[in-house]
């Protein structure tokens, strides 16, 4: 399967303008031939792409539909309470088999258009009119069903999130994480069963990379995000920092807020009422416990090539980037609380999805940024932004003033590329 | 039959009060509409709440919603937030809105010290309006509220202590900092 049909090479269509890493040529946001290549090379190429949650489809044979970039996908829990994932495209002509965005009791896919049927396995088991009415038409004796499954992709489950790929030369998930993602991974979630208590589909108007670089931006929320100074939450003493896999695709940054205050009520566990001389009127917003035991306040954790796990405070929630064409892309917000929540972390948890999403006080002008950016290149497609802040290169590095992580994302998207 | 179906029989209120909670539906949006963001968390009680969700959000029953705010303090921030602090392209609403169906109207208890309250919804429609004259739909959905009736006997005026607003879509367009 591919998207890049009829379009020039790779090579013919991007030319990185120095061999490190600290230049990103401009029309690669805007250029739909790029895009098709990054459908197949990215997207359905050797990557893990977020799915869905675990949670979401609980019963064998729930199902949920999804994206893996452009392409449609089905996650199907199986009778056996398997998962598998296939692409919502119908091996005769096309048509989608599942319309509807979730649903229960789907043992067989049946299109609607001339219902072929399929199982939960992608295996095309019938064919209407397959011998014909009356002895006339039907398929010819010789077609092979077996030769007209769905496609399916491998599926891997961490941790209750739901990954994805279309390679067979994708390393196993764990291992195409690396051992810190998958540490943090398991420390965010901790085998708590998640529970849903929010979704938000965040329409963004720029180009789906924008906003993985702006995840990765390990220097912009003190400078674009006033919110944190304004309500005096910068605390520039609390420490941070940034891990990444050993490729250097994948990259954690995080902050301990609270470092600076070396108070016991800072422990784990323990409720922390926020004082007014925090600037809102209403501090009750931030008030937060102490969830974990690293003291880690705020952590992104940003996964080649459009996921992102989520613990700002004790809002728990995963992003998944949804590609719309070159100028557009969608951003899907999942906010989560665990089975052993009590109501109060629970009702914490609520109220801090102010934070986050497109109406939250920070994420918001994430929301905006990318699309700045999307207006301010436009006519300047020969042009180059420069990422150069702490080097040339990808490598981790103990300080937030750096776009390590951002080159890191050009590390892997070059790779994959192959230019 | 029209009068053996409970959904349609109309709760009691008497024409002053409905005439008063549907000065407020009109005042509300043109306080937003008109910029005059100051005057919005005046709308609510003091320990008001304010919600938007989408509609498969609410049907669902996920409650984290977007702007959730659970008193007029937090309004009060977010409207200074707005005004001092996040960075968005300038942009106004404007805001259609049906009439007001009342749901449920009564006294909230028996004693003379008891307030009336009603619970209301009322469909909108709101236009976003870029800076550069853009135009698009932001969003459609109703306002499904609880009203009270506050102040001295005889001068008591409609308030709202809580507005859930259910978007019929579930997706935000860029972002969502002036409240619907
Ligand atoms: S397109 Fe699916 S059966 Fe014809
Ligand atoms: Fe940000």
């Amino acid at each position: 399967m591919a998207q890049a049909i009829g379009v020039r090479p790779v090579s013919e269509l991007i030319r990185w303008p120095t061999d490190d890493l600290s230049r990103i040529p401009l029309h690669i946001y805007g250029d739909p031939e790029i895009y098709a290549w990054e459908q197949d090379r990215i997207f359905r190429g050797p990557t893990w792409n977020f799915l869905s949650l675990e949670c979401e489809i609980p019963k064998p044979n729930d199902y949920v539909l999804t994206k893996v970039g452009d392409t449609p996908v089905i996650v199907v829990r199986t009778a056996e309470g398997g998962i598998n994932a296939l692409v919502n495209r119908c091996t005769h002509k096309g048509s989608v088999l599942c319309y509807d965005s979730r649903g229960e009791g789907k043992r067989t896919f049946v299109c609607p258009y001339h219902a072929w049927s399929f199982d939960q396995s992608g295996e095309l088991r019938g064919i209407a009119f397959e011998k014909g009415v009356g002895g006339l038409g039907g398929m010819p004796e010789g077609f092979d069903k077996s030769k007209h499954a769905l496609t399916r992709l491998r599926v891997e489950v961490i941790e209750g999130l739901v990954f994805g790929t279309f390679s067979e030369a994708t390393p196993p998930l764990e291992q195409y994480l690396g051992e810190p993602m998958v540490a943090h991974i398991r420390r965010t979630i901790r085998g708590r069963k998640m529970q849903i208590i929010g979704r938000y589909n965040h329409i963004m108007p720029n180009n789906w990379k924008l906003y993985i670089e702006n995840s990765r931006d390990t220097h912009h929320p003190s400078l674009l995000h006033a919110f944190f100074a304004t309500f005096k939450l910068n605390r520039l003493s609390a420490e941070g920092g940034i891990r990444h896999d050993p490729a250097n695709w994948h990259h954690l940054v995080f902050a301990k807020r609270l470092t600076d205050q070396g108070h016991e009520e800072y422990s784990p566990g323990k409720l922390r009422t926020m004082k007014s001389d925090f600037g809102l009127n209403d501090p009750s917003l931030i008030a937060q416990w102490m969830e974990f035991d690293d003291n880690i306040t705020n952590a992104l954790q940003s996964i080649m090539p459009g996921f992102v796990l989520q613990q700002i405070l004790n809002s728990v929630g995963t992003r998944q980037i949804i590609t719309r064409g070159t100028g557009e892309c969608e951003l899907i917000w999942t906010v989560v609380s665990f089975e052993e929540d009590t109501p109060e972390q629970r009702a914490i948890r609520i109220k801090q999805s102010n934070l986050v999403g497109p109406h939250g006080y920070i994420s918001m002008e994430d929301g905006a940024i990318g699309g700045f950016v999307q207006q301010g290149i436009k006519g300047d497609r020969d042009k180059q932004a420069v990422v150069e802040m702490g080097g040339l290169t990808a490598d981790g590095q103990p300080t937030r003033a750096t776009e390590t992580s951002v080159r890191g994302f050009y590390k892997a998207y070059r790779e994959l590329m192959g230019n | 039959m029209a009068a053996t179906n409970p959904s349609t029989r109309a709760p009691t209120i008497s024409p002053e009060r409905r005439s008063a909670i549907e000065r407020l539906m009109v005042d509300y949006v043109h306080a937003i509409d008109e910029g005059e963001y100051e005057r919005w968390p005046q709308f609510f009680t003091e320990d008001g709440r304010y919600q938007v969700t989408g509609r498969d959000n609410h049907a669902r029953g996920w409650v984290a919603g977007m702007l959730l705010c659970d008193n007029r303090d937090m309004m009060v921030d977010r409207i200074y937030s707005l005004r001092q602090v996040n960075v968005w392209e300038p942009h106004t609403y404007r805001h259609v809105i049906g009439p007001t169906q009342v749901l449920e109207a009564g006294m909230e208890g028996c004693s003379p010290a008891d307030r009336f309250t009603a619970k209301t919804q009322t469909n909108y429609l709101c236009v976003r309006t870029m800076h550069d004259g853009e135009q698009k739909l932001f969003s459609t959905g109703r306002y499904l509220d609880e009203i009270v009736f506050e102040g001295p006997a005889g001068a008591e005026t409609p308030m709202l202590r809580s507005r859930l607003v259910i978007a019929d879509s579930n997706r935000i367009d860029t972002l969502l900092v002036i409240p619907l």
